[in-house]
């Protein structure tokens, strides 16, 4: 497995080549779309990271996580 | 061959207040001209190839265009014609000049310009443009430079998806509205790192803290001095998600 589900972020250190996300662990809603961001992250979130995008997309999938989108905009 | 679709409804093109385009194999490409249709509300045609649409800039019953994810290129024309605009979705297009005028729509909620290849300024404040309904400001994904607008006053204002561009500085303030500012992947200075944690800071956002998120990491962006350091433990304290360098 090459992600990691962070449940405490407390300065949270990614690169520009690592893959993350952040979710709500209350209602499963996507607060930070998938990306590559480099900075120190914290966060009362879950982070998700790793370096391959399609396994994290898979976690976003396999666990109901509610998909980012910006046309979901009522 | 290019085909021509004409909509002739019973009643008359006056008795159309929507157009879907929907989605078709192969998808909708050329242009569309939507002029006859003076009555249209709502313009619904993402996810086609689609190059250019007319005939309602000029449209004042216009509510809803969600023109995302198309071929659309050359500048955004001047949107302050369509008064009744709430919705105006152009992101992932090809669009080239700057930020369209949007003075005086008083209507308008929500405006995603992103991923397109917009450059110039953004509008220096928006409280002066005359937007007070605006929650989403989207502009991501393009080659802005400069400052990102002052959102002082902007009291329904909840996103601001500025990251991707070229943008270095800011000044000004933010209301406790605002939670959601991604402006990771800039320029940003030092000094504009700091002005917008305080800025936040000053806002004061203490409750619905559960998706509040101010994103000012990536490449190109400046970390923040000691005093922005204390602004960031002051916001994770409070309950945000902040990412700085």
């Amino acid at each position: 497995m090459s992600y990691q589900v962070i449940t405490e972020v407390d300065n949270i250190q990614t690169s520009d080549t690592d893959w993350w996300m952040m979710y709500t662990p209350d209602d499963l809603e996507t607060v930070s779309p998938l990306m590559q961001c480099a900075g120190y992250t914290s966060s009362p979130d879950i982070m998700v990271k790793g370096d391959d995008k399609a396994e994290i997309e898979q976690y976003i999938i396999d666990n109901d996580i509610k998909p980012y989108s910006e046309e979901a905009v009522i | 061959m290019a085909t021509v679709i004409n909509i002739n409804p019973e009643d008359g093109p006056s008795a159309v207040t929507k157009i879907d385009c929907g989605t078709s194999s192969p998808k909708l490409s050329g242009t569309i001209d939507v002029s006859a249709f003076e009555n249209l509300e709502d313009l619904t045609c993402d996810g086609n190839d689609i190059s250019e649409i007319t005939g309602f800039y000029d449209n004042p019953n216009i509510k809803i265009v969600l023109a995302a994810t198309n071929n659309l290129t050359g500048p955004i024309p001047d949107l302050t014609s369509m008064t009744s605009l709430e919705r105006y979705w152009v992101m992932n297009n090809e669009h080239t000049g700057s930020f369209p005028n949007i003075n005086g729509l008083s209507e308008l909620g929500l405006i995603n310009v992103g991923n397109n290849n917009l450059t110039g300024t953004l509008p220096a404040d928006l409280q002066s443009l005359g937007v007070p309904n605006l929650f989403r400001y989207n502009v991501y994904a393009n080659s802005f430079t400069g400052a990102i607008s002052d959102c002082t006053g902007m009291t329904k204002l909840q996103f601001v998806l500025a990251d991707g561009n070229d943008l270095t500085d800011f000044t000004g303030g933010v209301e406790p509205s605002l939670y959601r500012f991604m402006a990771n992947g800039n320029n940003l200075t030092e000094t504009a790192v700091d002005n917008i944690l305080q800025a936040f800071v000053d806002a004061n956002r203490t409750t619905n803290m559960g998706s509040a998120v101010i994103n000012l990491g990536g490449s190109g962006n400046a970390p923040p001095s000691a005093a922005g350091i204390a602004s960031r433990s002051t916001l994770i304290g409070r309950g945000w998600s902040v990412t700085t360098n």
